[in-house]
């Protein structure tokens, strides 16, 4: 069986000049009910080098952190102002994976950044296949903060 | 809310907040290290005291804050605070304000 898929309405044509509604097929929003998503690269969504393979959004306190959503999160640690873990639930092949954040200005208006937390001492250790740990600074002094909203999002 | 508590290697406490994608208990054995144990997150610290998480401790498994190391967190505060406190004293004392003073110096 071929399909045809015309360019400015997308529809598909079967080889018997059958249309996917003629063909008594119903109009269903696309989905994956076995095997796994693939793409051009031969990559799937859990190897593809261009998916987040985990994302976190939440808000810091003094104290804990409130969760607004997440994938492949296990769990976020307050290790102190400034100072947050993420852990995977799935974790990655090795410690080399990418994180992109980005973070709200705190509670006295101050614009914050957020990074990995290579400090790599006592306390807060580099990143390693299963947690990552994270910084918010006020970006004008370097100063750890809690801003109002944290997002992070992790590459291999 | 339930949440997990250990004591980092400088003696500080660490909460750790599940996301529901795996149940408590596994978390608590993947992310934290061994002694961690499972709150209900009332219990933590309120009120000012929250504000002081720095100088939490875990002790016989209820964080209390430890008032000498909220002292000293105070006291960081207060210093720059006096010591401003102080010039505006010295220049009250010769009759100039701050802002008298600012534009002397440019």
């Amino acid at each position: 069986m071929s399909t045809i898929i015309n360019g400015s309405s997308p529809s598909i044509t079967f080889s018997d000049s059958t249309t996917q509604t003629t063909a008594g097929l119903t109009a269903a929003s696309p989905t994956i009910t076995s095997g796994s998503l693939t793409f051009p690269d031969a990559t799937t969504q859990s190897s593809g080098s261009g998916v987040a393979k985990a994302w976190v959004n939440f808000n810091p306190s003094a104290g804990s952190v409130t969760l607004n959503a997440s994938y492949n999160v296990s769990s976020v640690t307050y290790s102190g102002t400034g100072y947050y873990v993420v852990n995977f639930t799935n974790a990655f092949a090795d410690n080399k994976y990418a994180s992109a954040g980005a973070a709200s200005p705190d509670s006295g208006a101050y614009t914050c950044v957020v990074g990995t937390n290579e400090t790599n001492n006592a306390v807060y250790s580099a990143q390693t296949t299963t947690t990552c740990p994270i910084a918010a600074v006020r970006s004008y002094s370097n100063v750890l903060s809690n801003p109002y909203v944290v997002c992070v999002a992790f590459y291999r | 809310m339930q949440v997990i508590l250990h004591t980092t290697q400088n003696g500080n406490v660490a909460v750790t907040v599940p996301t529901g994608e795996l149940p408590i208990n596994e978390v608590l054995a993947k992310d934290c290290p061994s002694g961690a144990i499972i709150v209900d997150d009332s219990t933590l610290p309120q009120g000012s005291d929250a504000q002081f998480f720095d100088a939490w401790e875990l002790v016989n498994g209820k964080v209390v804050v430890n008032e000498a190391k909220k002292q000293a967190i105070i006291d960081a505060i207060q210093a720059p605070i006096t010591a401003k406190a102080s010039s505006l004293a010295k220049l009250t004392a010769l009759g100039l304000s701050e802002a008298e003073v600012k534009a002397l110096v440019g």
